[in-house]
């Protein structure tokens, strides 16, 4: 996708779309699937599709997040993952925030049953919680998702009047908030081998999901290495805690260890 | 039978990139890490002197006198911030064959071809990297400017 389109898309929507043509999707869904097979040996005949889709009926609410947490660490132990990940979306990030970048030290993992009230993220912006406004997030499904199977978000435009409300609000909470401008936002959807990545700024969530199949993706943050990480308050949102640089370029490298060596105290 | 190692963990009580960290996290941070990851033993933690000109409780630990395999410490930001300061602890760790673990940065200096890759990270120590961003610059002001684009 050229720059032009690219950035048009994201001024207007605060996200953009795009098909992954490097194929890692497919291979991230399967490094996923061998991990739950490997617990579960009943699903290794079964499609990986139909494994995820149809994740709640062989494993149970209560032990969702357990199950989670193991497959998270798994990934995040796979070689070269944060590269893989990188390579997916990197067309898109060279044109938004640069090709030099910091990534978030893990990847997350989201697992969002059919009429579970316990994987909510009620409506939010990363920044709210210390993150960098400089930053992006790539969003990658393993499952075709839309209506309540997916993500809410809203558009620019409709963000600066309820990061307002937020902001300044002295008796609503964010569950009364989104339920006053429901029609204000609207449900991602997108399909298994498609990417989504927009700006946390932008206020987004997700709701009880009211489908009849689980929902799983993945997500992760990058930022140009040599944007702020710490804006207005300071928080753990940096190296070495929340990022690490994926990728420093060399005269990066020079440029700052001539500032060390000859920097005034 | 395979030897379990033993390690040390380090304390340092200074902010990591603004980040406090209470020496019973420390701790324990460490004491997992030890276990889990490095299946090793978990020795002592012992907290570095805050007063002190040089970082006399991580030479301790590198030194010959305590007998531990590696030392655990959060980070290479708990290093010192002199390049000298740290010449030394590498020399000194590589002379008496211990190794150091940074638990955030996820790295292990066990070989003189380490140096480079920490030294390379320090770089995010820098306040260039550090610094709370409070205020823009005449020139990003224009840049914000010239754009019509804003998401709040």
């Amino acid at each position: 996708m050229k720059k032009d389109i690219i950035e048009s898309k994201f001024e207007k929507r605060g996200y953009i779309i795009f098909d992954d043509t490097t194929g890692l999707v497919k291979d991230l869904r399967k490094i996923i699937v061998n991990e739950i097979k490997k617990s579960n040996k009943k699903l290794k005949k079964l499609e990986d599709e139909k494994i995820l889709n149809h994740f709640h009926k062989y494993v149970s609410k209560k032990s969702v997040n357990a199950i989670r947490f193991k497959i998270y660490n798994s990934i995040n132990k796979v070689k070269d993952i944060d590269n893989i990940y990188y390579s997916i979306s990197k067309n898109v990030l060279d044109n938004l925030i640069g090709n030099e970048v910091a990534m978030q030290k893990k990847i997350n993992l989201s697992i969002q049953m059919p009429k579970d009230p316990d994987s909510l993220l009620d409506m939010h912006s990363d920044i709210y919680a210390g993150e960098s406004p400089f930053q992006l997030v790539v969003w990658i499904p393993l499952v075709s998702a839309k209506s309540t199977k997916s993500m809410f978000i809203t558009n620019p435009h409709h963000n600066k009047k309820l990061n307002e409300i937020v902001l300044k609000t002295n008796n609503l909470t964010t569950r009364n908030i989104y339920n006053k401008n429901k029609k204000l936002f609207h449900f991602i959807n997108i399909k298994f081998g498609q990417v989504l990545v927009f700006s946390p700024l932008i206020l987004h969530g997700n709701t009880i999901n009211n489908s009849t199949e689980t929902r799983f993706s993945l997500n992760c943050r990058f930022k140009s290495l040599l944007s702020p990480y710490d804006v207005n308050v300071k928080s753990h949102r940096n190296i070495p805690q929340f990022y690490r640089p994926l990728n420093t370029k060399l005269m990066t490298k020079i440029g700052f260890k001539y500032l060390m060596k000859y920097e005034k105290n | 039978m395979k030897k379990i190692k033993r390690y040390a963990g380090y304390i340092n009580l200074k902010p990591i990139n603004g980040v406090l960290y209470p020496s019973s996290i420390q701790n324990i941070l460490m004491k997992n890490y030890v276990t889990d990851n490095l299946k090793g033993k978990f020795y002592l933690s012992p907290t570095e002197v805050l007063q002190a000109q040089n970082p006399i409780t991580l030479n301790t630990l590198i030194s010959n006198e305590v007998k531990v395999d590696g030392i655990v410490m959060l980070s290479t930001f708990s290093l010192p911030l002199e390049n000298k300061k740290r010449k030394i602890i590498y020399k000194r760790a590589l002379k008496h064959k211990k190794e150091l673990h940074f638990i955030l940065d996820e790295m292990v200096f066990n070989k003189i071809e380490m140096i480079e890759n920490i030294e390379n990270y320090l770089i995010f120590r820098n306040k260039f990297f550090t610094e709370t961003k409070n205020k823009t610059n005449n020139f990003e002001k224009n840049l914000a400017k010239s754009s019509k684009v804003s998401f709040v």
